[in-house]
C-alpha cells in the first residue's frame, strides 16, 4: 500500500515485464525474470489492473479471454462465482452471453472489476495481482468475494495493490510504499501498533468507515 | 442498449427525406450551383458537337478534295475541342468550390452543436465515434453533392444528348441502337443489385476489421499481460480474411460487369457496321454520318456506366449523412430556455433551494439540499468521497439540470438565465487543470480577446503564478506541453487560479486539488487562492486547511444531505460528524504523511 505516485503499480507492470528493468532486480522462483520466457512468466500471473480493460464481446468471451484456448462452460461459471459476477447475471437478459457495449460501457464499475476477476481467475494463475481491484465493488460484496478467494488462492501467492487496509489485514507481508521506497513493512498487527504512516493510516480509514457508516 | 453495431450500417438506400435535407445546404449556393448546370449543359453541348463537324468534314470538304474548307473545319474542331476543356476545367472548379463550401459549413454547424451538446452526451458516445462523423462521415456528403447530384444530372443529360444526337445523325440506327438498351439496361440492373450488396459487405468487413484493430491498440497491455497475441492474431487473421474475400467478391461484381457490357457494346457496334455498311453501299448514310454515329456509340455506354458505378458511393453518403443529421438532431439535455434572460451583472448570491438529483435516476446523489450564499461570502463544503460534492458543482454550472428543486443565482433560477452569459460570471477551477496546447498567455486566456496581456500578467501576478512563469524559458509566451516547460501539479494550479482571475468571474467556483505539493508551493497556493477569492462569492470543496479556516461558513455533505452547518470554530466544538472529518482529512495529528 501507499500513496498514489508511490510506485505500487510500477511493481506489477515490472513483475509483468511490461518494461524492461536491469538484470538481476526481480526475481521469480529465485529466477531473474529476464531470464524466463515471456509466455511462461506471463502465463504463471492473473492481474486485475487498475485501468482494466474489456472488449466488446460476450461476457462469457471476456472472461474466457484469460484462460489458454477453450475454456471449459464450468470453469467460467466458477470463475464467475468466485468474483461474485455470478450474482448479476439475472440483471442481463442473455446472462454470459450478454454483449457487452464498448469497453463495457454497459456495466457498471464493480461489475466490470467483477468480470476482470473472472478473466483472472479462469486463469488459474501462480501468481494473482489485484491492483485496487475491487475499489467500485461495495464493502459486503467484496467480503464475499474475499472469502471465496482465500478459498481459491490456497497455495497461489496473492499481491494486492489497495487503498482500503481492511482488505489485507491477514496479508502474511505489507509493504507501505513512499516515492518508490518502502518505509516500513510487516504484518498488520505489527504495523497497525508501530506508530508509523501504516498506523496513523489505519486510523484514519477506521475513522472515516465509522463516519461512512454514521 | 448502445449503438456499438452503428458504424456496421454503411449503406442505405435513396431516401427522399435525407436528400431533401441535405439540398438544404445546397441552398445559399444555389446561383453557383445553377452556374454548373450550365457549364456542364455547355460542356457536354461542345462534346456533342464534335462528331458533326467531323461529319461535315468528311461529308463535305474532304469527299471534295476541297483543302480550304478542310482546315476550315480543322480550326472549328479545333475550337470545340478547346471549348470542351474549358467548360470542364470551369465545371469541375464550381463544383468543387460549393461541394468544399457546404463541408465547410457542415463541420461548422456540427462543431457548434457538439459545444453545445450536454456533458451527459460525451459520457455515452466515444471521443472516436464523434471524430469520425466530424471528418470522414463529412467528407462522404461531399460526395453526395458532387457524385450524387450534380455527376449524376450531368450523366443523364449526356445520355438524353447523345439519344438525340444519334437519332439527328441517323434514326434507322439510332432505333437499332436503342434496341439493344433494354438488354444494357438489365445488365446494369443485375449489377446494381449485386454490386450493392458485395460493396456494402466490403465495407461492413473493413468497418469490424478498423473496430477490431482499435480495441486491440487500446488493449494491448491486456492482451500482453494475458498472453493472448496468437488467440487475438488468429482472430484479427479470421476479419483480415473475410474483407479480403468480400473484397474480391466486390471486384468480381465489376470485373464480369465491365467486360459484359464491353461485349454488348462490341455486338451492338457490330450489328452497327453491318447495318451501317449496307446503308452506305445502298447511298443511304454519307460516310461521316457513319463516323460521327459510331463515335456516338462511344458516348452511349459511358454515363450508363458512371451511373451504376456512382449508387455505392451514394449509398455510403445517405448512410453517412443519416449519422451527421443524427447528431445534429441531439438535443442538449441543458438548454436555455426560449425566454431566457442574459445576465450582464451579478450581485453574486447563490441558493440551492431543496435540490435533488440523480445521475441514473435510480440511485439519489443529492436529496432535497437547501443553502444560500450572500453576495462576496465564501462557502467551504466538506465531506466524504461520494458524499455529492462535485455535483453541487455540476448543477451551479449547470452541466446538468436537477431533478427536484431549484438553484438560484441572484434570487433567479439557473435555467432562466441565458446558458453563456450565466456562465460568464461563473469562474470554475477544477482539481485536473486542462491545458490545451499553446502558450501560457493562450492558456490563461484560452481566446478571449478582451483580455490582453497586461491583465493576463496582472492575473498571473495576483495569484503568485508569475514566479514560476518567469522562470520557463520563454515567459509566457513559453509553450505548455512542450519539453522543458512541463508544469507541475501545483504550478498547473496556480496558471488555474490565474485564468479564473483573468476572467474577473463574479462567482468562483471551486474544486480543490487533494495531490500533495511542496511547502513552498502550497503556501503561494493558499496565499494565491485567498487573493482570487477576495470579493468574490465563492463556492470551495475543500481539501486545505486554510481554506476551512477562512471559509465564511462551512456545510459538512453526507450522503447528499447536510449533515452540519457553521463555521470552523463552531463545527469543532459541536464535536459531531464535521470534528472528525476535521481529523481526517485536514489534521493528521499523528503522522503527517499518512493522509488518503
Amino acid at each position: 500500500m501507499g500513496r498514489t505516485g508511490a510506485g505500487k503499480s510500477s511493481i506489477v507492470q515490472l513483475l509483468l515485464r511490461h518494461y524492461k528493468l536491469a538484470d538481476g532486480m526481480l526475481f521469480v522462483d529465485g529466477r531473474d525474470v529476464n531470464t524466463i520466457p515471456l509466455a511462461q512468466l506471463r502465463g504463471a500471473i492473473g492481474t486485475v489492473p487498475q485501468d482494466l480493460f474489456l472488449f466488446s464481446d460476450k461476457l462469457r468471451a471476456n472472461i474466457a479471454f484469460g484462460g489458454r484456448n477453450g475454456v471449459a462452460d464450468d470453469a467460467i461459471a466458477r470463475a464467475a462465482e468466485i468474483s461474485r459476477l455470478a450474482a448479476d447475471l439475472e440483471q442481463f437478459p442473455d446472462r454470459l452471453d450478454q454483449m457487452i457495449g464498448e469497453r463495457g460501457v454497459t456495466l457498471s464499475g464493480g461489475q466490470k472489476q467483477r468480470t476482470a476477476l473472472a478473466r483472472a481467475v479462469v486463469r488459474e494463475p501462480k501468481i494473482l495481482v489485484l491492483d485496487d481491484a475491487l475499489s467500485a465493488v461495495d464493502s459486503h460484496t467484496e467480503r464475499e468475494i474475499q472469502e471465496r478467494l482465500r478459498v481459491f488462492m490456497k497455495g497461489r501467492t496473492t499481491i494486492v495493490i489497495t487503498h482500503r487496509l481492511s482488505a489485507i489485514t491477514d496479508a502474511d507481508l505489507i509493504l507501505v510504499l513512499e516515492e518508490g521506497r518502502i518505509v516500513e513493512q510487516g504484518r498488520h498487527a505489527e504495523l497497525a501498533s508501530a506508530g508509523g504512516p501504516y498506523a496513523a493510516l489505519w486510523k484514519s480509514q477506521k475513522l472515516s468507515e465509522e463516519l461512512a457508516r454514521s | 442498449m448502445t449503438d456499438f453495431h452503428e458504424e456496421e450500417d454503411l449503406g442505405k438506400d435513396y431516401d427522399r427525406r435525407l436528400m431533401g435535407r441535405f439540398l438544404g445546404y445546397v441552398r445559399p449556393y444555389l446561383s453557383l450551383v445553377g452556374l454548373a448546370f450550365l457549364l456542364m449543359a455547355a460542356r457536354i453541348g461542345f462534346e456533342l458537337i464534335g462528331p458533326l463537324i467531323f461529319m461535315k468534314a468528311v461529308d463535305g470538304p474532304l469527299a471534295s478534295g476541297d483543302t480550304e474548307g478542310l482546315l476550315r473545319y480543322a480550326g472549328l474542331f479545333g475550337i470545340v475541342v478547346l471549348g470542351t476543356g474549358l467548360f470542364e476545367f470551369l465545371y469541375s472548379w464550381t463544383t468543387n468550390y460549393v461541394g468544399q463550401n457546404i463541408i465547410l459549413d457542415l463541420r461548422m454547424q456540427l462543431f457548434t452543436h457538439l459545444q453545445r451538446l450536454s456533458v451527459a452526451f460525451f459520457d455515452r458516445n466515444p471521443v472516436g465515434r464523434l471524430m469520425v462523423r466530424v471528418t470522414s462521415d463529412v467528407e462522404n456528403l461531399n460526395e453526395l453533392f458532387t457524385s450524387g447530384l450534380v455527376e449524376f444530372a450531368a450523366d443523364l443529360v449526356m445520355l438524353f444528348g447523345v439519344v438525340a444526337m444519334m437519332f439527328y445523325t441517323n434514326a434507322k440506327l439510332a432505333a437499332l441502337m436503342l434496341a439493344f438498351s433494354p438488354l444494357i439496361l438489365l445488365a446494369t440492373y443485375l449489377f446494381r443489385n449485386v454490386a450493392r450488396n458485395r460493396y456494402r459487405e466490403m465495407r461492413t468487413k473493413i468497418a469490424r476489421l478498423n473496430s477490431y484493430l482499435n480495441e486491440s491498440v487500446n488493449g494491448m497491455r491486456t492482451i500482453q499481460t494475458f498472453g493472448r497475441e496468437q488467440a487475438c492474431l488468429d482472430r484479427f487473421r479470421g476479419l483480415n480474411g473475410e474483407h479480403r474475400d468480400s473484397s474480391i467478391a466486390a471486384a468480381f461484381a465489376y470485373s464480369v460487369f465491365y467486360p459484359g457490357l464491353e461485349c454488348l457494346f462490341a455486338l451492338s457496334v457490330a450489328l452497327i457496321v453491318w447495318v451501317g455498311g449496307y446503308a452506305i453501299l445502298d447511298g443511304g448514310l454519307t460516310v461521316g454520318a457513319f463516323m460521327a454515329f459510331w463515335y456516338y456509340t462511344h458516348k452511349f455506354t459511358m454515363p450508363i456506366r458512371e451511373i451504376a458505378e456512382k449508387y455505392n458511393i451514394l449509398q455510403a453518403a445517405m448512410a453517412s449523412s443519416e449519422r451527421v443529421f443524427k447528431i445534429l438532431d441531439t438535443p442538449p439535455d441543458v438548454r436555455t430556455h426560449p425566454d431566457a434572460l442574459p445576465a450582464p451583472t451579478l450581485r453574486g448570491e447563490v441558493e440551492f433551494d431543496d435540490v435533488s438529483f440523480s445521475y441514473d435516476g435510480k440511485t439519489p446523489v443529492l436529496q432535497n439540499l437547501s443553502f444560500r450564499i450572500e453576495p462576496g461570502k465564501s462557502l467551504a463544503i466538506v465531506g466524504l468521497t461520494g458524499a455529492g460534492k462535485s455535483t453541487i458543482i455540476n448543477l451551479l454550472m449547470r452541466f446538468y439540470d436537477p431533478v427536484g428543486g431549484a438553484v438560484r443565482v441572484d434570487g433567479r433560477d439557473v435555467r432562466e438565465y441565458d446558458l453563456a452569459s450565466l456562465r460568464r460570471h461563473l469562474g470554475l477551477v477544477l482539481q485536473d487543470v486542462f491545458l490545451f496546447a499553446g502558450t501560457i498567455e493562450e492558456n490563461i486566456r484560452l481566446g478571449e480577446k478582451s483580455i490582453d496581456r497586461a491583465r493576463v500578467e496582472d492575473s498571473a501576478r495576483a495569484v503568485n503564478a508569475d514566479r514560476f512563469i518567469s522562470r520557463l524559458p520563454k515567459g509566457f509566451e513559453s509553450n505548455v506541453l512542450e519539453r522543458g516547460a512541463a508544469l507541475s501539479t501545483g504550478e498547473r494550479q496556480l496558471l488555474s487560479f490565474a485564468r479564473a482571475l483573468a476572467f474577473d468571474p463574479r462567482i468562483l467556483v471551486l474544486d480543490e486539488a487533494t495531490s500533495s505539493v511542496d511547502g513552498q508551493t502550497e503556501r503561494l497556493i493558499q496565499d494565491g487562492l485567498l487573493r482570487l477569492m477576495k470579493g468574490r462569492t465563492s463556492l470551495v470543496i475543500a481539501h486545505r486547511l486554510s481554506t476551512i479556516q477562512h471559509a465564511d461558513r462551512i456545510l459538512v455533505l453526507h450522503h447528499g444531505k447536510v449533515r452540519e452547518e457553521g463555521r470552523h470554530e463552531e463545527l469543532v466544538k459541536l464535536d459531531g460528524m464535521y470534528r472528525k472529518l476535521y481529523q481526517l482529512q485536514f489534521h493528521p495529528i499523528e503522522a503527517p504523511g499518512a493522509a488518503t
